[in-house]
């Protein structure tokens, strides 16, 4: 089967750091640590487990960050080279040959070992066992070199992680799910205090106008419904009209984030920062930059929400400090338990499942590419902003994907 | 000497190419043949004794009034106050009309032994001056006198303290002035009447006036319904001014009324051939031209913004009255005409402006593409009487390299009513309607227009409601040589040259239409036949 795999090789990530800092975003496709493979079929690793076929998948921003190595070393222990990757995955099931979008997260029930106490109360999100199976190492499908993520013909999942996705919803729609459940579980981790606010209604910063933060724009109207203000972040211009059509009441650029924020809010200047500031800011970068706008922003005693994938970065936390910030995490999806009632102990992916068809997100699909077009598959999405673009995906042929299913079946 | 009448020249094949300009420089056009160049009256005689003129006009006051040494005793409460940094442009040369009048106001009532004298700045909700700027304009020995002992005051719209509500007009319009001019037994007002709008009832029930107030007669309604601004009697924005100064006077609210106004002698020696007709350009003319051109052109654009903001024009007093409101500006505005006026014969279906680099609200600082908009539509356009140069659903091309820069201090709200505001929509009434409650009252617009050197939180909208008219009746709008991002944002069409701003233009106007260059600064207006 073809599939794009990502090699551990120390030369090539050098390379890709060093053309990164070269050439600023575009980096050169031959310093890539990637290259189009011919695998043999993988053995699926335990009883539950079945083959999928990928139909879409996307190219996600923390792709194209271990791509380039600019991915936090941290989480190195977490990834076992080399592995296909692609988490963001619309596949066909070859036991019930029923359309399915993937969970990609490995949790203890997909590892095959006993839940950890995380686990036990559905909060996969926070499982770190991933390390301690017969799995090697991966954080979740895609990062793992025992199970080939999406970018490729053949994939497989738990049962656990593979959700039925209705007839008349789109590919399009489908391949968003799991950008739209990171954005769902940012958004449902704002506290209900932080929304008492000094403004008439409260004011929901989103940094960041790529696909996560148009999902995040999207996933705050769904949520939310007219009860906060929206103020979008957008870094191309192009990205104005998209955050308006996801559900933003307010854009702004880069440069002029903190005097929007400022002027919606009523506030002050004062040093570097704004005297109140908006409510919540929900940073979709995870940049050094993008960090610093987000608590030069947030009110004080406000609340940041980290959704994008950050890495090193050094910063000046006096201010977090001295504004009483909570600055909170959200990696991934699980089961929510959130102060919105219709949210309430609900499977995030359930809720992204809903959300992407009720709100079209397919439309966030700029560009297809066939596996064997990865190279420029990865240059499109490395420049997607300049490209007035957001989400690139891979496809295979559909019909292709049939035969092989009916082989299999035969 | 005689100064020759402004007129409208004919374009034939011998016209040799016109200067036009382009903020801060100028190129030269070949204009297309049977097109039309309105070129400016020149400069009229100044009065040969202007502080003798200031003092006669002091007592031979116009209108029913005594002369002002009568009006002054000494236990009075004396409010001067008189116009801010927007005016004249470019700011005069030393010494400016203000000092020579205020000195001659001050030296009487010294004579009458008035003690209690307070100067104002009628900023309206323009910024405060600086230090410099205050100098320049009173002299420093009126500066030195009265600014260490906190008598010079710049009028603050926004400081509830110092303002008295005094009722509403019949027509609804609140009236709220500084708390000191209305409390005065009188308050002597002097004025520069740069142009036919400026002066009358508007100095006080504008310049000393808050937002409160304002709101009334600068909002959209009111702009397009002035035809023009140049127009007292066609203008809504007088007609509203008039009618609170009115109120302002049945309240007992007493106002000396002194305007001044200049000859249109705008640009110092070295840029002569600025105010000359091309084809009479000396070899002198043509080698200042071609090497001030060539050195602009190797400028780095924050020093020739420098160099620009340095220009002091050699204007001249050509006329000084004084006395009751009304009375005063009737004979200004003759005289105001008298300079500017030309006759125009018919409209075209399109306007040719070049724009310079000033316009009242960026002296020593930076034209921004809402200053441009507001030059060329709210000023230039609105310099007619009778009806605009450019026929309805015409088009206008203005030349100006529309910089996307702002000066962060002077212009705060006009950076984010850009970014905001006009990245939404440039429909005036919408703007009105959705945005400007909000940065009216904006809190850290207040603070900065209060203490620090920044326009108020409203003013760029006032500056687009200035287009109103233009936009309101234009067909389209072209800027040649803008940053095209610039011009997209403000809703124009842009055009790398003339000729292509003309084909651009033909969508609107057709291909042969007629074309009219209007050759200002220094200032004409327009009468139109």
């Amino acid at each position: 089967m073809k599939a794009i795999q990502l090699e551990k090789s120390y030369a090539k990530f050098a390379g890709a750091l060093v053309a990164n800092k070269l050439r600023g975003h575009g980096s050169s496709m031959s310093s890539m640590p990637l290259r189009l493979s011919e695998l043999n079929e993988f053995r699926l690793p335990g009883d539950e487990w079945t083959y999928i076929y990928p139909i879409m998948s996307g190219i996600c921003g923390s792709d194209i960050k271990t791509i380039q190595a600019k991915s936090s070393r941290m989480l190195e222990h977490l990834v076992s080279f080399p592995f296909v990757p692609g988490h963001e995955t619309v596949a066909i099931r070859a036991d019930n040959n029923k359309r399915v979008v993937v969970e990609s997260l490995l949790s203890c029930k997909a590892l095959n070992i006993d839940s950890c106490e995380f686990c036990k109360q559905d909060l996969i999100d926070k499982c770190q066992c991933q390390e301690f199976s017969s799995i090697a190492p991966g954080l979740q499908i895609g990062f793992t070199k025992d199970i080939p993520g999406g970018w490729s013909e053949f994939s497989m999942a738990h049962s656990d992680q593979l959700y039925e996705i209705p007839d008349d919803m789109s590919d399009e729609d489908a391949v968003l799910v799991e950008p739209m459940a990171c954005a769902i579980h940012g958004v449902l981790k704002i506290q209900r205090e932080m929304l008492n606010t000094f403004n008439d209604i409260p004011l929901v910063a989103v940094i960041g106008a790529g696909t996560l933060g148009l999902c995040t724009t999207a996933a705050l109207r769904h949520f939310y419904k007219d009860s906060i203000k929206i103020l979008t972040s957008t870094k191309y211009p192009y990205q104005r009209k998209l955050a308006k059509i996801c559900g933003s009441d307010y854009h702004s650029n880069t440069q002029n984030y903190l005097t929007t924020v400022r002027h919606l809010t009523g506030s002050f200047i004062t040093g570097p920062a704004l005297t109140y500031g908006a409510d919540v800011v929900i940073d979709c970068v995870g940049s050094k930059e993008s960090l610093h706008a987000a608590i030069t922003t947030v009110k004080p005693g406000g609340q940041i929400v980290l959704t994008g994938m950050p890495s090193k970065a050094n910063l000046d936390l006096s201010l977090l400090w001295q504004r009483q910030i909570t600055l909170t995490g959200a990696y991934t999806y699980s089961t929510e338990v959130s102060h919105l009632n219709n949210a309430n102990n609900a499977k995030t992916f359930e809720l992204a499942i809903n959300a992407s068809k009720e709100m079209g997100l397919g439309r966030l699909v700029s560009a297809k590419y066939s596996l064997d077009n990865y190279e420029a598959a990865i240059e499109h999405a490395i420049d997607a902003g300049k490209r007035d673009s957001t989400k690139i995906v891979f496809t295979n042929n559909k019909a292709d994907l049939i035969k092989k299913l009916q082989r299999r079946i035969q | 000497m005689k100064s020759r009448p402004g007129f409208v020249l004919e374009v034939d094949k011998s016209t040799p190419p016109i200067l036009v300009w382009h903020g801060e420089g100028f190129k030269v056009q070949k204009m297309p043949v049977d097109s039309r160049i309105i070129y400016p009256k020149e400069p009229i005689s100044a009065l040969e004794d202007p502080d003798t003129a200031v003092r006669q006009a002091l007592e031979n006051p116009l209108g029913d009034t005594k002369p002002l040494s009568e009006l002054l005793f000494p236990s009075m409460k004396l409010t001067i106050a008189f116009d801010d940094v927007s005016l004249p442009l470019p700011p005069m040369e030393a010494p400016d009309n203000r000092q020579r009048v205020i000195e001659a106001v001050l030296n009487l009532a010294a004579e009458k032994h008035v003690e209690d004298v307070v100067l104002i700045a009628a900023l309206a909700l323009h910024r405060r001056m600086t230090d410099a700027e205050l100098k320049h304009c009173l002299g420093e020995r009126i500066y030195n006198s009265f600014a260490p002992n906190g008598l010079l005051l710049q009028h603050d719209a926004e400081d509830p303290d110092n303002l008295t509500y005094l009722g509403k007009t019949e027509k609804g319009e609140d009236v709220e002035i500084n708390k000191r001019a209305a409390e005065s037994d009188l308050i002597v007002y002097i004025n520069i009447n740069l142009v036919a709008m400026d002066g009358g009832h508007k100095s006080v029930a504008t310049g000393l006036s808050s937002y409160r107030s304002i709101r009334h007669h600068h909002n959209v309604a009111t702009m397009q319904h002035s035809r023009s601004f140049m127009d007292q009697s066609n203008s809504e924005l007088h007609s509203s001014n008039w009618r609170i100064g009115r109120f302002l006077a049945n309240e007992g609210v007493k106002v000396f009324q002194i305007e001044t106004t200049l000859n249109t002698d705008t640009f110092p020696k070295q840029f002569s051939f600025l105010q000359k007709r091309e084809w009479e350009w000396t070899f002198k003319d043509r080698l200042s031209f071609s090497s001030v051109s060539k050195a602009l052109e190797l400028t780095p654009g924050n020093l020739k913004t420098s160099i620009f903001n340095s220009i002091k024009a050699p204007h001249r007093l050509t006329s000084v009255q004084a006395g009751e409101v009304e009375a005063v500006h009737r004979v200004t505005t003759e005289n105001v005409y008298h300079q500017q006026i030309v006759q125009v014969d018919g409209q075209s279906d399109i306007l040719s402006l070049g724009l310079p680099y000033i316009s009242p609200y960026n002296v020593n600082s930076i034209m921004n593409p809402i200053l441009v908009a507001c030059l060329g539509l709210g000023y230039f356009f609105n310099l007619y009487k009778g009806k605009p140069i450019v026929k309805k659903g015409g088009v206008v091309i203005m030349s100006h390299p529309t910089p996307l820069a702002f000066h962060p201090v002077h212009h705060p709200s006009y950076i984010d009513f850009f970014d905001q505001v006009l990245s939404e929509t440039t429909d005036p009434m919408e703007i009105q309607t959705n945005y400007e409650e909000k940065f009216a009252t904006d809190p850290w617009y207040r603070h900065l227009y209060r203490t620090s050197n920044a326009y108020h939180g409203v003013h760029p909208f006032y500056m687009w409601y200035w287009c109103a008219h233009a936009l309101d009746y234009l067909g389209r709008v072209i800027i040649v040589g803008g940053n095209h991002q610039a011009v997209k944002r403000l809703g124009f069409a842009s055009a790398t040259t003339f000729n292509d701003a003309l084909e651009i233009a033909q969508d609107v106007v057709g291909s042969s239409p007629s074309i009219t260059h209007f050759h200002v600064p220094p200032i004409a207006i327009a009468e139109v036949s």
